[in-house]
């Protein structure tokens, strides 16, 4: 059902917002979650950045959205950029990152969205253990996000539940700095850890999130088990990082 | 008597290869300029062997070999050096598709009147600061077959001189 939603700035002007879907060989998913996207938020414009498809994922996107296709695959982090980089070139306010395989429901958009301007943050995380959920995951997949998760805490004093959701709201000064520097490999944990180091506030709601039915995760099973070792390393080398020099932080 | 020849064969190998790249436009001027400064030492050792010797004197190193492994980590900072302008070009490639991407992008289709927020007109996309230009919708197909071309005109060039 269409909850026709108009977003509002704090100073009460409409706020322009992006959702952007980052898809890579998600032609069996990407058609309904776009019409979904639509179906609950007609005013929000959609971006759907096919990052390098070979199954001609952008055919299946609906023509309600726009489509970028890129002309070869850069992964999460280069795709993303590509979204945050066309959001600042049209002066979007808000750019929301939801996936392409349906994990992430419509219907959270919004309250995504809502919850970065009222609370004026620099950024929402949609976390997925926020709270005691139904949510199932693999062990040795909730050990590693834990253990990313002492890490983050470790190297900025912030602790984020969920620190691989994708599932994110940023606001203008984010997207101009995404739109600068991006990481490339492991972004999710990544950008928090810089962002905070940076003194953009960044911050978590519960959010409800679908199980995954169709496509391939970004992180395959077989490289899990060097997953945590590699972010854990980036981390660290992100800690002597300054991606964002001219951002000093919001004055108190 | 070996090691002299050995020493001028791959000295000689080296510049010869990097004097090669530089004709059939695979490497540029400045990075034959490195090489040219990796392969001349053994040339010099190859006509002056007990010059390693005479500068680890001069050095006041005890073992020659100790200078060996100073030359030695010359090579160790031209791969650091190389690799940064890998990293550097990779982003800047990643950039440039970026940007093709959102160049050659497709609008929705807007209802008459009511144009989608924030959405431009198909093939007349305006980059912030730049001048309106029309961006043909194939623009990815053609710089993909401009690159395949490209390749076939330089696999063509080092079969001629071969």
């Amino acid at each position: 059902m269409a909850e026709n939603l108009k977003f509002h700035k704090p100073d009460g002007t409409p706020a322009r917002c992006l959702i952007i879907v980052p898809a890579f060989n998600e032609a069996g998913s990407i058609a309904q979650v776009v019409s979904g996207l639509h179906e609950h938020l007609p005013e929000v414009d959609v971006l759907v950045v096919d990052d390098g498809s070979i199954d001609q994922t952008h055919a299946h996107v609906p023509k309600t959205a726009t489509v970028v296709r890129l002309p070869f695959n850069l992964g999460i982090g280069g795709a993303m950029q590509t979204g945050y980089r066309y959001a600042d070139m049209h002066r979007y306010d808000v750019a929301v990152q939801v996936d392409g395989d349906g994990q992430h429901p419509p219907a959270e958009v919004s309250r995504v969205i809502q919850t970065l301007l009222d609370r004026q943050c620099d950024m929402i995380v949609g976390s997925r253990f926020l709270e005691e959920t139904k949510y199932e995951q693999k062990i040795s997949r909730m050990t590693g996000i834990h253990l990313l998760r002492l890490w983050i805490k470790l190297l900025c004093g912030q602790s984020f539940s969920d620190c691989t959701s994708g599932f994110r709201a940023a606001n203008r000064d984010v997207i101009k700095s995404y739109a600068h520097w991006y990481p490339d490999d492991y972004p999710e944990p990544e950008v928090l850890l810089l962002l905070t180091r940076s003194n953009f506030a960044v911050e978590e709601i519960q959010v409800h999130m679908e199980q995954r039915t169709t496509g391939q995760t970004s992180i395959s099973l077989t490289q899990g088990i060097f997953y945590v070792l590699k972010v854990a390393t980036a981390l660290l080398l992100d800690t002597i990082r300054n991606p964002w020099p001219d951002h000093k932080g919001k004055t108190s | 008597m070996i090691r002299p020849l050995v020493l001028a064969i791959f000295g000689g190998f080296l510049l010869w290869m990097s004097l090669r790249s530089l004709r059939s436009q695979r490497l540029q001027e400045r990075y034959v300029l490195l090489f040219i400064a990796t392969g001349l030492p053994f040339l010099v050792l190859a006509v002056w062997p007990d010059g390693i010797v005479w500068l680890s004197e001069k050095m006041n190193m005890e073992k020659p070999t100790l200078m060996v492994f100073c030359l030695g980590s010359f090579t160790i900072v031209l791969l650091l050096k190389l690799f940064s302008i890998i990293s550097v070009q990779q982003r800047q490639i990643a950039s440039l598709a970026q940007m093709v991407g959102i160049l050659t992008q497709k609008q929705p289709f807007s209802p008459p009147g009511a144009p989608p927020s924030g959405s431009l007109s198909a093939g007349n996309f305006q980059v912030p600061g730049s001048i309106p230009t029309n961006i043909p919708e194939n623009l990815s197909e053609m710089i993909s077959e401009a690159h395949q071309s490209e390749d076939l005109r330089s696999e063509s060039e080092t079969s001629e001189e071969g």
